[in-house]
């Protein structure tokens, strides 16, 4: 095994860690470590820990308990489980944060010693062409493709075969808004078509 | 490990799909879940990961009577939310065009919907674990081929919540995480939590259109459309045939669903790509008449079952 696997296998590891629920801030720092010379991730995690950070002062001024239930009427109430109005932030959220930035962080990295170049986040440029067909790339279990799969040049994780010019990419995103817009309708209230549509991000 | 007795009874309140499931079953456990996130009122963060990025929202979830109030909010600049006030749908904040009212059916086999897991997915126990520092049991829904991706949830161990979900390539990978980063639970919001803005500029009311009788066998026989489908994966059926430019066909197996548009401009190159969950394929495929269609495909599956869909378009005479 080079060293590039060995690398990518802990990237694996830890992450499988944060997805599990198991890990803890130092595995995070190992992999981050990584990321030294990348502006981009560098960026978004400072982003996430201020986010974190907000979220953990909010909870600290509320209370520390993140997941307040009410009862079943006439039970007795632990006073860490009163229920209030608003939120309760507090440490829970980090984890999360965690667990999410650092797959952010290993999507980027990628297989090679160097990170792959990405464009501005905004700015629509037509996708490379490729050989073949790509499938999504691993997050926590085996790497699907190739080495050369993992350089994307749209907003989104577009990966492809074919070319696909920035016309073509706003086409394509207004009727993947459209099905999302359907399944939201169709899908009678459930949470997840809800969170894609939300979540959806337009071209430019 | 049993299912918490409030979400069982929730579940059991909610009706006769609640009795499918064996008590403490994987089932059981989805059952409680649907039923709690329609009956318990929450507000609560989440984060929405997928490998280009995560995104931040805030959910606020409460009724009104017996009607569900629901608002979606993203966190992280855009400024779309989405406002639910029981059979009334506001998207707020989309910069563009809204579909017309005719193109929006509300088809009777609801899509995600797991408190009917189709055959084509198998339910099983997972660990019970911490999520949160909450007791979670996980539930796996996985796939018996690979034409459909997995579910894999964690739900909360006292109101059966979930408070982490993603959705799993077949052969294991994650491609979306959805996760409650802090979730409130018992109150319900106050009702100007869901006020309408003064200028509210999508409206989408849920009104049923057209959709097929849902046993038409498979592969699905269009009755609006001059084409016919060779090959839909397997447990997938048609949901809706929708006839306007461009023409669509919704098709689903209950969790996952696809969009065809035959669209008679034919303006895109060819293109198949993986955006996280959601395959797209563009195609050209010839009528009968020798005319060639944009065909595209969109779905949360597995691109080589996009590909296939795509692929197994054919024309019929408007006539037979």
């Amino acid at each position: 095994m080079t060293d590039d696997q060995k690398r990518e296998a802990r990237l694996r590891q830890a992450l499988s860690a944060l997805v599990d629920g198991e890990a803890h801030e130092l595995e995070v720092s190992q992999v981050l470590a990584k990321a030294k010379g990348h502006d981009e991730v560098k960026a978004r995690w400072a982003r996430y820990q201020l986010v974190s950070a907000a979220l953990q002062a909010r909870g600290a001024a509320q209370g520390a308990v993140t997941v307040a239930t009410t009862p079943p009427a006439g039970a007795a109430l632990p006073a860490a489980a009163t229920p209030r109005r608003g939120f309760g932030w507090g440490s829970f959220a980090l984890a999360a944060s965690l667990t999410l930035a650092l797959m952010v962080v290993l999507r980027t990295l990628g297989p090679g010693s160097e990170p792959a170049p990405r464009l501005a986040a905004l700015t629509p440029t037509p996708a490379p062409s490729l050989a073949v067909p790509l499938q999504p790339v691993a997050l926590g279990g085996e790497r699907s493709s190739g080495s050369a799969a993992v350089q994307i040049t749209m907003p989104r994780a577009w990966a492809s075969s074919g070319e696909l010019g920035p016309g073509a990419a706003r086409h394509l995103q207004t009727l993947m808004r459209r099905h999302a817009e359907l399944n939201l309708l169709d899908s009678a209230g459930s949470l997840v078509p809800a969170v894609r549509l939300v979540a959806h991000s337009e071209a430019p | 490990m049993k299912v918490p007795a409030f979400a069982f009874l929730m579940a059991a309140l909610a009706g006769p799909a609640a009795s499918a499931g064996a008590p403490g079953s994987g089932e059981a456990w989805l059952e409680a879940m649907t039923a709690a996130l329609r009956a318990q009122a929450y507000e609560g963060l989440l984060s929405y990961a997928r490998e280009d990025g995560v995104t931040e929202l805030r959910l606020i979830h409460g009724h009104h009577g017996s009607a569900i109030y629901e608002r979606l909010s993203r966190l992280d600049g855009e400024g779309k939310e989405l406002l639910r006030r029981g059979d009334e749908v506001y998207f707020l904040g989309a910069q563009d065009e809204s579909l017309s009212e005719a193109a929006l059916p509300l088809v009777r086999h609801p899509v995600a919907n797991f408190d009917a897991i189709p055959e084509s997915y198998e339910v099983r126990l997972g660990a019970r674990v911490t999520v949160g520092g909450r007791k979670a049991q996980q539930v796996r829904v996985d796939p018996r081929d690979s034409y459909r991706f997995a579910y894999h949830l964690w739900l909360d161990a006292e109101t059966a919540l979930p408070l982490r979900l993603t959705m799993n390539h077949p052969q294991g990978a994650p491609v979306e995480v959805m996760q409650f980063r802090a979730l409130a639970v018992g109150e319900e919001p106050p009702e100007a939590a869901f006020q309408v803005p003064d200028s509210a500029p999508h409206q989408h009311p849920l009104v049923p259109a057209f959709s097929p009788d849902a046993e038409v066998g498979t592969p699905p026989t269009l009755r609006r459309l001059p084409w016919r489908l060779a090959w839909v994966p397997p447990g997938f059926k048609l949901l809706a045939e929708i006839a306007e430019a461009p023409a669509m066909l919704r098709l689903g197996d209950g969790l996952a669903t696809v969009t065809v548009f035959i669209d008679a401009a034919v303006e895109d190159a060819p293109v198949a790509l993986q955006d996280g969950p959601t395959a797209a394929v563009v195609r050209h495929r010839p009528h009968c008449d020798g005319a060639a269609y944009q065909i595209t495909v969109i779905g949360e599956v597995p691109l080589p079952a996009a590909e296939r869909i795509a692929e197994s378009l054919h024309c019929t005479d408007a006539a037979s």
